[in-house]
């Protein structure tokens, strides 16, 4: 456990080299374990190889823990079979993360634990056979979330699920046999902007209003979609 | 002899000029005269698509869009057009003849807030000037309007006072207006002929509104939030005509429903009879439409042949299961045929917003489940691309 943040909110440069020893899929060459507590954090991880892991442990696969307002994270992980499991961050967070490579586990949860309000995301992945599990606001209060997700690859797997009032939601998809679920539920003013160029796949998208903000008699979703594919099957569900 | 050559030389030199000259009468038929804001897009028949500029030349069957910004388009007849931000505009016809009587305008309205004004030259005649929204059509008999078309199609249409006082203050002072203007659809025409005098039209089938004249108003405000918020005149105008038609036409409403099933059921004919639009139904009652949906179910087939033939007049994408181009009162999607973008749109607005956009050569089947009810729009024969939109309330 590092309590010191001032030595993690320079945590920039971090980089990794893997050796080249094919080791096996399972096996992990290298893990950054953390437990960041407290605000105004800036981090910063570089890494390069495959093989790695990002976590809370390196006995499981929990999530690793940074929590804490105005935290502002920055990952370039470049690599494949690469594991990264999530960050728990609190209100204002940025967060700019680029993925290259293939076969590489997301699981995210973010703002599992206290209020994730103000929270601005953007990711971009560049590979195929990804598998992202992201959950946003999932059983904390959130409010306002600007999440924009880029993603050029096939047969990616991705499940998001966004329960954040006022949300904007936004990715781009480029690739073939991309299978993805996402919903935005339990809040308001739901905004998805979906931009699809891809044959084949299935895509669910769902997205239900909760309960209007005080004085606010109709709190209208909004979902938009741009779909140039073949062979795909795209199922919208939206309840007001 | 060279004086002979002479002649023919001038000859061929003054074909060609005229020949010109005729050509760029055709081509441009007006200019964009004033820009604010990001500029807008100019789409031609050809497929080029233009970023509009100061000059920039206009042509018959342009398509003008504009974003975050606003422009004004001054035809060679004088005619003015201003469109304010998120306005699209389609210019379905002029023809600029020497003869006036064969000068034709038709513009079509499709969405946002525009300014019409008819040009003083007295070049195209006001009676061969059609303007259309998509729930409206509107005749000329005045100089100045504005329009507000929002993404459903309904239509607030605004007469102004006369250009020489456009001011609030000159209009309390008794100022007239531009002139008059109707309003029709299937349902009725109304006239405005007072300044800031107001009508709106919800739907083709659904009369306009009884005419009221805005207070508080000027050019200024004029604009999309109308859409947004449209003037507390014409929502009291909105809500006494529903209740005018709760009060009169629902009442015996279970019987007009009675006959079309039996109509529908009996008659080879007909079709034209029973196509969903004829009702007279009010579109701001959601609720009610639902119920028709139900009770005319049976008329799902006849409205897909419809549909069919109305598509495949446009010779771009076969499209089945709803009014294309267009706003199907059934499914209550509007679907637009996007050129520029090579883009079927499908949109609906009722409790949240679903838009869906696929290029023109997709082969989609899309179901939609709407509060229980069911549908299928089959674009281009289908069954490559399968989009299932599941909407319900609350």
């Amino acid at each position: 456990m590092i309590n010191n943040k001032k030595l993690l909110a320079t945590f920039t440069g971090f980089a990794m080299f893997m050796s080249l020893n094919l080791a096996s899929a399972g096996t992990t060459d290298n893990e950054i374990l953390l437990d960041q507590q407290g605000t105004t954090l800036t981090l910063t991880i570089d890494q390069q190889g495959y093989g790695n892991k990002v976590s809370g442990s390196s006995a499981s696969d929990a999530d690793f823990v940074i929590t804490g307002g105005t935290v502002t994270f920055n990952l370039d992980q470049i690599g494949n079979l690469n594991k990264f499991f999530g960050p728990l961050i609190a209100d204002n967070a940025v967060i700019n993360a680029v993925i290259t490579g293939d076969s590489n586990i997301w699981d995210w949860n973010i703002g599992d634990t206290g209020s994730a309000d103000n929270a601005n995301f953007l990711v971009d992945v560049d590979g195929d056979s990804n598998t992202f599990d992201i959950d946003v606001g999932a059983s904390v209060s959130a409010e306002r979330l600007d999440f924009d997700l880029d993603i050029l690859g096939g047969t990616n797997d991705f499940n998001i699920d966004i329960e954040v009032d006022d949300a904007k939601w936004d990715f781009d998809i480029t690739g073939s046999n991309n299978d993805y679920t996402t919903s935005q539920t339990d809040g308001a003013y739901h905004k998805m902007i979906v931009l699809h160029d891809g044959s084949g796949g299935n895509f669910t998208l769902t997205q239900s209003s909760g309960t209007c903000p005080q004085g606010i008699t109709s709190c209208y979703s909004e979902m938009n979609l741009d779909i140039d594919s073949e062979n795909a099957t795209v199922t919208i569900t939206q309840t007001d | 002899m060279l004086q002979l050559q002479s002649l023919r030389l001038t000859n061929v030199i003054l074909t060609f000029l005229l020949c010109s000259l005729s050509f760029d009468t055709f081509a441009s038929i007006g200019n964009v005269s004033e820009l604010n804001g990001t500029p807008g897009s100019i789409e031609r028949t050809s497929g080029e698509q233009l970023t509009a500029q100061l000059s920039t030349v206009i042509e018959s069957y342009d398509q003008v869009e504009t974003t975050n910004g606003r422009l004004k388009i001054e035809f060679v007849d004088d005619t003015k057009v201003s469109l304010t931000e998120h306005t699209y505009m389609e210019i379905n016809e002029y023809v600029y003849d020497p003869d006036p009587s064969k000068s034709r305008m038709a513009l079509n309205f499709v969405q946002g807030t525009a300014r019409f004004a008819t040009g003083g030259l007295g070049l195209v005649p006001k009676e061969n000037i059609q303007i259309q929204t998509p729930t409206a059509t509107i005749g000329i008999r005045g100089t100045d309007f504005t329009t507000t078309v929002d993404e459903l199609g309904r239509s607030l249409v605004i007469l102004l006072p006369d250009a020489n006082c456009t001011d609030k203050v000159a209009l309390e002072e008794g100022c007239r207006p531009s002139g008059s203007i109707t309003i029709s659809n299937e349902g009725g025409t109304v006239v405005l002929d007072e300044a800031y005098m107001s009508a709106m039209v919800s739907t083709y089938e659904t009369p306009p509104t009884p005419p009221v004249v805005l207070s508080g108003i000027d050019l200024n405000v004029i604009d999309n939030m109308f859409i947004v918020s449209e003037p507390a005149e014409i929502r009291q105008a909105i809500e006494e005509q529903i209740q005018e038609k709760q009060g009169a036409d629902y009442l015996a409403f279970s019987d007009l429903d009675v006959d079309l099933l039996e109509e529908n059921l009996l008659e080879d004919d007909a079709e034209a009879d029973l196509e969903f639009t004829e009702l007279d139904i009010d579109f701001l009652n959601v609720d009610l439409l639902q119920d028709l949906l139900e009770i005319i179910e049976v008329t799902v087939d006849l409205d897909d042949e419809t549909a069919a033939q109305d598509s495949g007049g446009s010779g771009i994408a076969d499209i089945r299961g709803t009014i294309a181009p267009g706003f199907d009162p059934q499914t209550q999607f509007n679907t637009l045929i996007d050129q520029g973008r090579g883009q079927i749109w499908f949109y609906r607005d009722n409790n949240g917003i679903i838009s869906v956009r696929i290029p023109i050569s997709s082969q989609a089947t899309i179901n939609t489940e709407v509060d229980g009810k069911t549908g299928t729009i089959i674009v281009n024969g289908g069954g490559s691309i399968s989009i299932i939109i599941r909407q319900q309330s609350g």
